[in-house]
C-alpha cells in the first residue's frame, strides 16, 4: 500500500501544478471577519439549537432575507437583527402548537414563527401551516379595520364603508341589549334569538363563558359538520367525546384514513409520535380508500369501501372471541356486561330479532361471552372481506398483527368513515372502540386513553378575577340549535340551521306540541366560521342569510374576506395565532400540557415599556401602534362588548366583566388568566418558588405541562370519608346516603329515578373491591358495550355493536347503514365520492390568507379516479368530469360540480375522492371602501372569481377568472398604517399559479344530518360523465329546492324525536356543550320535569 | 528532509487536482493536460480503455459525455456535501450552523462562496482545497523548519480527515462510483477514495517519525 501510494503522490507531484487549479474559495482569516463573529449571540453546533431561554428578550441573528440576497451568510457580510422572542400558539388547526414569534424590536414587525421548545406537546416543531402563519399575519389582503355594509346596499352587493370599534360595540350592544332585556323578562322566544356561531374555536373556555353570561340558549358550533360522528362512537362507550391514543409508545397503530399521520386531527404532534413508535417496531395499519401519505408508508393497507369499515372491527372482534383470544381481564373488570345480562327485557329483544337464538339462563362472565361468541358468530373474514372490497389475506395479516400488539393498540376515531356516512358513528367508533376494548387496549401504557384524561383547559376559569364568579345555569332549550329530533346528537345541528329557520311547517308542528321556536336570529356572530363555503348547501345559506327577516344583525368576527363575510353587516377584523389571546390544550399524548395564545407585538411592546392608554383596549391601542391595522383580539372585544350591551350593570352581565381589582373598570385579561392559570395547582406552585405570577410565566414561556404520564384514569381512587360516609367528588363531599349504587359498582345521584332511567344518572364513582375508583363517565361507571340509554331513547336496536349483514337487517337498520354502500351503486357511472380528506398543507377555510400554503397547494383538488374507471368511461387525465349527486335515500338529484380527472392506481376502483379544502371564490377582486383611499384585496391569491346566477331556486357558478398576481403597494395616505405590508408582499407578484383554484363541491350536497349523531355524512353518490363542449372545470349547478326536500325526508324518514324517559330532550349524562343548563330546560314543555315561566 | 518537502508538495498538488475536478464540470484544458500526460493518466486506468475518450472532439467529449455525468452526479443524484451526509434531514446546511464551517473558522480560514458554485462550505471540492492550505502552510513550516508549527498543522489535517472528509467521503465516493456513468468520473472518484485513505495513513505514519 505504501508503495502505491509513493508511486501515486510521486506521479502526479510530477504532472499536475493541482493549486493553481482550485478555486481559491477558502481564505485565511481576516480581522473583519472576526470583528463580524463576534457581533453575533451564538455559534450553534446542532439544528436543533434553540436560543437560552435567558436570552429571548434580547437575541441577534443573521438576517434570512439578507442571506438569500446576498447568496448565504459567507457573501458580504451578515446583517444581525435584534429579536425579542414571545411565545404563542398556532391557530392553524386544532393540535394548538407551541409557537414563537420573533419580533425585530427595531422595526416592530414579527420577522418570523418557530416552534416552542418549552410545549411538550409539539416538542419545539411545526409543520408548514405553523411557519405559515408569518404570511397570514402580513397578508396583503386582510381586512385592516372594521368594515360595515354601506347604509342602504343589500346584504351581498358589495357596498361596505369603514367604520370604528366604538360605533360597531354600540350598534351591536344596544342591539343585544333589547334581546336579552326581552328575555330577562320571560319572553322565551328572545332567549333564543341571539347566536355566537363559533367555527374551530381554538380556545378552551373563555368565550364560552362570554355567551353564557348572556343569559339565553345563544351558543352554537360548526361541530355537526365536523365530528359529532367521531364523537357519538366514543360517547355511546366512555362518556368522552374522543380517544386520545399513546402512539408513540404503540405496537399497532390501526388508522382509520389518513387522520393522525398525515393530515387530520392532531398531525405534527400524532405524526411525531407515530414515527417515534415505528422507529421502535410498531407496525402501522391504515383504513382508507385513498393510498394516502400514511397508506403509502404502512405496513399494512385495507382499501376498504366507504361506510364499511365496521365490518372489519367486528370480524377482528368476532375471530377473537371464538378463539378466546380476548383480554379476559380487563374486560371482565371494565364492561358493563352485569347490565345486559341482568336486562332481561333487552336479551328478550335481541331473541325477538334474531340476533340471539335464546335468552341465557346465568348471569356469569361466561354467559356473557357465550352471548357475544354468538352474536358474532356470523361477522366472519370471508363475510367482511365480501362486505368491504378488501382481499382476506390481509385480513388475516392484521389479525395477526392485533394479536401481536396485546394491549398496545392506538386509533382515533373522528372524520373519515365517522363524518363520511349515515351510521359512521357505528361504523368507526362504537365497533372500533369495542374491538380496542376487546383486546384491553384502553388507558394503559401504548394504548388509547380518553380525551378528558390528557387536556388541561382552563380558559373559563378567570372568575376569580372579576366581581361575579360564575352565573347560573341557562334556562332555555333553542330547537334551532338541538331541534327535538336529535336528542342524541353530539352537537348543535348547525348545518341545517338555515333550513330550519326557513321551514314554517316545522315550527308550526313543534309550537303546537308547546314549543316556543323564534324565526328569526335578531344578531347573528359568525367567529373563524364561514358556513357559506364549508357547510352543505351553501346557496341555502346565502338565500338565508341575505334575508333580514331571518337573520336581525349579522356580525362576522374574521381577520381575512371569506364568502361569508360578503354576505353580512359587520366584518371585525379579529386577531389571527399572533394577535390574541387565548388559552388552549389538546389531548396529544398521555399528558396534560396547557398553552397560552398571546398578541406577540402587545407583549413585545408591554415588556419594552410601553404602557396602553385603556388596559381593557391594550391590543387594539398595540396593533394600532406598529401599524399592523385597527386589529383587535376577541377577548378584549367580548369584555367590552358586555359593557356595551350593559353600561349599568342592569341587566346583570357587567359584574361578570368588571374587574376585582379595579371596581368600575373592564376586567384585563392579564387579570383573567392570572385568575385563570393560577387554578392549576403544579403551576401555581412553581411560580410560587420562582416569585412570578402564572400569568408571566405563561407570557414569558407559552406553555406547561402539569402532568406526565397519565395512564388508566379509571382505576385512580375517589377520596372516601368512612366517618362521613361521603365521597369526595370534585372538591363536595357527597354523603352515600344520596347516591345509589347498582349491579356494576356504579354510584351515582337518586334522583330523577336514575335507578331506572340510565339517561337521568349524573355517575360519581364506581365502588370495585371495597374502593372507590373514578371509573368511566357513563352512566354504568363502565365501558358501555351495551347503552341502556339509546334503549330509552328509541334505538334499541342499535345499543350494542352490530353492523348489518343481510338485506332485510339493511333495510330494518338503515340508520347505521352508509348511504354510499355498495348495494346503492346500480348504475355503470355510479361511484362514491369522498369530498372530505385533507391536504396536509391546507386548513379548511382558513389558509386561502396564507401565499405560502397556496403555493403548494393550488389545483390540489383534482378527483381521483381510479385508472380502470376512469378507461372505461373514457376520462383522461386534466379533462372536466361532471360530477351528478344523487340522494340515495329520496333518489333526488341535487345538481352537480364540474372537476379536473386524475385517473391514478392509488384509489379503490368505485370510488372517487376530492380534497374539500380547495375551491375558495370570490365575486369580486378589489373593494373600494368608502372612507379609506385604497381598494381592498379580496382572497386575490387563493380564490377564483366567479360569476354566480340565479334562476328561481337553481343557482350556477362559473370561473370567470383565477388568481392575481401584483404589485403591492401602499397608496393610502394612513402614514401609521402598514397595511398592505408591501416589505413583507414583493413576491405577490410572483403569483404563478394563475389556472384553476378548484371547484365548490359542497355547494351541491344537501344537507345528510346522521338521524343520530347528527353529523353531516358528507359522502356522496355521484354519477360521473365526461364534461361535455360546455362544461368548464369549476362549474356548479345546485337546486336549492331539491337540497330541502332531501334535508325534510332525512329528518321525517329517519330520525326518532325527544323525549325519552321523563319528558328528557337528550340524556342528562350527555350534557350540552358550552355551558350548563337547568333541569328544567332538559325536558320538553309539557312533561313533569319541564317548568316554563308561562306555564 | 528533500523527500518529505517533495511528498508535501505532491499532496498539495494532488489536493488540489482531486479538489478541482470535483467543485465543477472539467473544462478542454484540464482534460487536455491530463490526455497529454502519461503519468497522470495511471490515475485514470478505465478511462484510459475509453474509446471516446481518445476519438471524441475534445470539446465534445466535454458538451456531451463529462458534463451530463458531471450534472447526474453531484447535481441530480448525490449531492455532494458533508451536512447531507451526516445529518438524518439529508438538507444542504449553508449556514453558519454548519460543523465545517465551524471547523474553518476556528482554524483561521474563512470561505468565499462567490468564487466556486458551491451551495455550502462543506462541498466535497471545498474541503479538499481546504486540505491543500493545511499542507501548504506545512510546506511553508517545513521550509521555516518550524517543527511545532509543522506538526500542530499535520495535526489539524488529521482531525479534519477523521472528523470530515474521513467520516463521509468513502460512502459518498462508492455512491460516485455505483451511479457514474462516464469511465473518466468512476476513475476520478477511485482515485480521490484511494488518495484519501492513503493519505491519512501517511499522517498517521509520519506521527512516528520526527518531522
Amino acid at each position: 500500500m505504501r508503495t502505491t501510494r509513493r508511486n501515486f503522490l510521486k506521479t502526479v507531484a510530477a504532472a499536475v501544478g493541482g493549486a493553481a487549479l482550485v478555486k481559491g474559495a477558502v481564505e485565511k482569516t481576516t480581522n473583519q471577519a472576526v470583528a463580524e463573529e463576534a457581533n453575533l449571540t451564538f455559534t450553534p453546533q446542532h439544528l436543533d439549537y434553540y436560543p437560552p431561554f435567558d436570552k429571548w428578550n434580547d437575541w441577534k441573528e443573521p438576517s434570512g432575507d439578507y442571506w438569500k440576497k446576498h447568496g448565504g451568510a459567507l457573501r458580504n457580510g451578515v446583517k444581525l437583527i435584534n429579536y425579542m422572542i414571545v411565545p404563542t400558539v398556532c391557530s392553524n388547526c386544532e393540535a394548538a402548537c407551541g409557537l414563537t414569534a420573533w419580533v425585530d424590536k427595531d422595526e416592530m414587525v414579527v420577522r418570523k414563527f418557530m416552534g416552542n421548545p418549552f410545549h411538550t406537546g409539539s416538542r419545539g416543531r411545526n409543520c408548514a401551516k405553523g411557519y405559515a402563519a408569518l404570511s397570514q399575519m402580513y397578508d396583503p389582503d386582510r381586512i385592516p379595520f372594521p368594515l360595515k355594509r354601506a347604509p342602504g346596499s343589500k346584504r351581498g352587493e358589495g357596498k361596505w364603508v369603514r367604520t370604528t370599534w366604538d360605533e360597531a360595540l354600540k350598534t351591536i350592544g344596544e342591539r343585544m341589549r333589547e334581546v336579552i332585556k326581552k328575555a330577562k323578562n320571560g319572553d322565551e322566544y328572545a332567549k333564543k334569538m341571539i347566536m355566537y356561531h363559533v367555527g374551530r374555536p381554538n380556545y378552551n373556555g373563555f368565550q364560552p363563558r362570554v355567551v353564557w353570561t348572556w343569559g339565553g340558549d345563544y351558543h352554537n358550533s360548526h361541530t355537526n359538520f365536523c365530528s359529532s360522528g367521531g364523537r357519538l362512537g366514543s360517547i355511546t362507550w366512555s362518556g368522552d367525546d374522543r380517544t386520545s391514543p399513546d402512539f408513540a409508545n404503540s405496537r399497532l397503530i390501526f388508522l382509520s384514513s389518513s387522520h393522525a399521520a398525515d393530515a387530520g386531527h392532531y398531525f405534527q404532534q400524532h405524526a411525531g409520535y407515530i414515527a417515534d413508535a415505528r422507529a421502535k417496531g410498531a407496525k402501522l395499519v391504515v383504513m382508507d380508500p385513498r393510498l394516502s401519505n400514511s397508506a403509502g408508508m404502512a405496513d399494512l393497507w385495507l382499501p376498504t369501501w366507504p361506510g364499511t369499515e365496521a365490518a372489519i372491527f367486528l370480524a377482528m372482534a368476532s375471530r377473537l372471541l371464538q378463539e378466546d383470544k380476548y383480554n379476559r381481564k380487563f374486560v371482565e373488570r371494565w364492561f358493563n356486561w352485569k347490565t345486559l345480562m341482568k336486562d332481561k327485557d333487552y336479551l328478550n329483544y335481541l331473541k325477538k330479532e334474531g340476533i340471539i337464538s335464546k335468552v341465557p339462563e346465568g348471569e356469569t362472565f361466561d354467559d356473557f361471552i357465550s352471548v357475544l361468541k354468538e352474536i358474532y358468530a356470523p361477522y366472519t373474514f370471508e363475510w367482511a372481506a365480501e362486505e368491504t372490497k378488501v382481499p382476506i389475506d390481509r385480513l388475516e395479516k392484521l389479525y395477526e398483527m392485533i394479536l401481536w400488539a396485546g394491549d398496545r393498540i392506538t386509533s382515533y376515531f373522528w372524520r373519515a368513515q365517522a363524518a363520511g356516512n349515515r351510521g359512521g358513528w357505528m361504523s368507526a367508533g362504537r365497533t372500533g372502540n369495542f374491538l380496542l376494548a376487546l383486546t384491553g387496549s384502553i388507558g394503559g401504557v401504548g394504548g388509547t386513553g380518553w380525551h378528558h384524561w390528557h387536556a388541561l383547559g382552563v380558559g373559563n376559569n378567570g372568575g376569580a378575577s372579576t366581581l361575579k364568579d360564575k352565573p347560573k345555569p341557562v334556562d332555555a332549550w333553542s330547537e334551532l340549535l338541538w331541534p327535538p329530533e336529535w336528542p342524541i346528537a353530539a352537537y348543535e345541528l348547525s348545518i341545517i340551521l338555515p333550513h330550519l329557520l326557513s321551514d314554517d311547517e316545522w315550527r308550526k308542528k313543534w309550537e303546537k306540541r308547546g314549543l316556543k321556536i323564534p324565526d328569526k336570529v335578531e344578531v347573528w356572530f359568525g367567529r373563524m366560521y364561514n358556513p357559506v363555503w364549508t357547510n352543505p348547501d351553501g346557496f341555502r345559506w346565502i338565500e338565508t342569510l341575505t334575508d333580514e327577516n331571518k337573520f336581525g344583525l349579522t356580525i362576522h368576527m374574521s381577520p381575512t374576506w371569506s364568502e361569508t363575510s360578503w354576505y353580512v353587516d359587520y366584518i371585525l377584523p379579529v386577531g389571527l395565532a399572533g394577535e390574541r389571546h387565548d388559552n388552549q390544550t389538546a389531548e396529544t399524548k398521555p399528558e396534560r400540557w396547557t398553552a397560552f395564545r398571546q398578541p406577540v407585538l402587545r407583549v413585545a411592546l408591554k415588556k419594552m415599556g410601553w404602557k396602553p392608554e385603556n388596559p381593557a383596549r391594550a391590543t387594539l391601542e398595540a396593533h394600532k401602534k406598529v401599524g399592523l391595522g385597527e386589529v383587535w383580539e376577541d377577548d378584549e372585544f367580548w369584555i367590552n362588548l358586555a359593557w356595551a350591551i350593559d353600561p349599568d350593570g342592569s341587566l346583570g352581565i357587567r359584574q361578570y366583566w368588571e374587574s376585582k381589582k379595579n371596581p368600575g373598570q373592564p376586567v384585563t385579561v392579564e387579570e383573567w388568566y392570572n385568575a385563570c392559570f393560577s387554578t392549576i395547582p403544579g403551576l401555581k406552585k412553581i411560580c410560587e418558588k420562582m416569585g412570578i405570577t402564572p400569568y408571566e410565566y405563561m407570557r414569558d414561556r407559552g406553555a406547561w405541562t402539569e402532568e406526565t404520564n397519565v395512564y388508566n384514569v379509571m382505576e385512580r381512587e375517589v377520596p372516601y370519608d368512612p366517618v362521613k360516609k361521603a365521597i369526595k367528588v370534585k372538591g363536595k363531599w357527597i354523603p352515600l346516603s344520596e347516591c345509589d349504587i347498582d349491579e356494576n359498582g356504579a354510584v351515582f345521584l337518586k334522583h330523577h329515578n336514575a335507578k331506572k332511567y340510565h339517561s337521568e344518572r349524573h355517575i360519581l364513582a364506581v365502588k370495585k373491591d371495597g374502593k372507590f375508583l373514578k371509573g368511566f363517565h357513563t352512566p354504568t361507571g363502565h365501558l358501555e358495550y351495551y347503552s341502556k340509554t339509546l334503549v330509552e331513547f328509541g334505538w334499541p336496536e342499535y345499543a350494542i355493536p352490530i353492523y348489518p349483514r343481510t338485506d332485510d337487517q339493511r333495510k330494518k337498520w338503515i340508520h347505521i347503514l352508509s348511504h354510499v354502500h355498495h348495494s346503492y351503486m346500480n348504475e355503470e357511472n355510479a361511484f362514491v365520492l369522498n369530498p372530505i380528506f385533507r391536504l396536509v398543507y391546507n386548513i379548511h377555510t382558513r389558509s386561502v390568507n396564507a401565499k405560502w400554503l397556496m403555493e403548494i397547494s393550488q389545483n390540489h383538488n383534482p378527483v381521483w379516479i381510479h385508472e380502470s374507471d376512469a378507461k372505461r368511461l373514457g376520462i383522461k387525465r386534466g379533462e372536466p368530469v361532471k360530477l351528478r349527486v344523487i340522494d340515495t335515500l329520496t333518489g333526488i338529484e341535487t345538481g352537480y360540480f364540474v372537476g379536473m380527472a386524475m385517473p391514478t392506481q392509488a384509489i379503490r376502483p368505485g370510488v372517487v375522492a376530492c380534497s374539500h379544502h380547495q375551491g375558495r371564490w370570490r365575486v369580486r377582486d378589489f373593494v373600494k371602501v368608502e372612507g379609506f383611499d385604497q381598494g381592498l384585496g379580496v382572497m386575490t391569491f387563493g380564490s377564483t372569481r366567479v360569476n354566480i346566477e340565479r334562476d328561481g331556486n337553481t343557482w350556477k357558478m362559473r370561473t370567470v377568472e383565477g388568481t392575481i398576481p401584483r404589485e403591492v403597494k401602499a397608496k393610502h395616505h394612513e402614514k401609521w398604517l402598514k397595511w398592505p405590508y408591501p416589505e413583507f408582499n414583493e413576491d405577490i407578484k410572483e403569483v404563478w399559479w394563475k389556472a384553476t383554484t378548484g371547484v365548490w363541491q359542497n355547494a351541491v350536497f344537501p344537507p345528510n344530518p346522521d338521524p343520530l349523531s347528527g353529523m353531516q355524512c358528507w359522502h356522496k353518490k355521484v354519477l360521473i360523465e365526461k364534461g361535455g363542449p360546455d362544461d368548464k372545470i369549476g362549474d356548479v349547478v345546485v337546486n336549492t329546492d331539491a337540497t330541502f326536500k332531501v334535508y325534510q325526508a332525512w329528518r321525517d324518514k329517519l330520525t326518532r324525536p325527544a323525549p325519552g324517559p321523563n319528558g328528557l330532550r337528550r340524556p342528562k349524562w350527555m350534557p350540552r356543550p358550552w355551558y350548563p343548563h337547568t333541569d328544567s330546560a332538559y325536558r320538553m314543555p309539557g312533561t313533569a320535569g319541564h317548568s316554563s315561566h308561562e306555564e | 528532509m528533500e523527500n518529505i518537502i517533495e511528498m508535501t508538495q505532491a499532496r498539495i498538488n494532488m489536493y488540489g487536482f482531486l479538489s478541482r475536478l470535483l467543485i465543477e464540470e472539467v473544462d478542454p484544458f484540464t482534460l487536455n493536460k491530463i490526455k497529454e500526460n502519461e503519468d497522470l493518466l495511471e490515475l485514470f486506468p478505465n478511462t484510459k480503455e475509453w474509446e471516446d475518450f481518445w476519438e471524441k472532439d475534445t470539446m465534445k467529449l466535454v458538451e456531451e459525455d463529462l458534463n451530463v455525468d458531471f450534472t447526474t452526479i453531484f447535481i441530480l443524484n448525490v449531492y455532494p456535501y458533508e451536512s447531507v451526509f451526516v445529518n438524518d434531514e439529508g438538507h444542504i446546511n449553508p449556514t453558519i450552523t454548519n460543523p465545517t464551517l465551524i471547523f474553518y473558522r476556528e482554524h483561521g480560514y474563512s470561505i468565499d462562496l462567490n468564487k466556486t458554485r458551491a451551495l455550502s462550505p462543506d462541498h466535497i471540492g471545498v474541503e479538499l482545497e481546504f486540505m491543500m492550505n493545511l499542507v501548504q502552510e506545512e510546506l511553508n513550516a517545513l521550509a521555516r523548519e518550524d517543527e511545532n508549527e509543522v506538526k500542530r498543522l499535520r495535526e489539524i489535517q488529521k482531525k479534519f480527515l477523521e472528523e470530515h472528509i474521513g467520516n463521509w467521503t468513502v460512502p459518498y465516493l462508492l455512491a460516485v462510483k455505483d451511479i457514474a456513468e462516464t469511465p473518466f468520473y468512476y476513475d476520478v472518484a477511485d482515485a480521490t477514495l484511494e488518495f484519501l485513505m492513503s493519505d491519512l495513513e501517511y499522517l498517521y505514519n509520519l506521527e512516528e517519525q520526527p518531522a
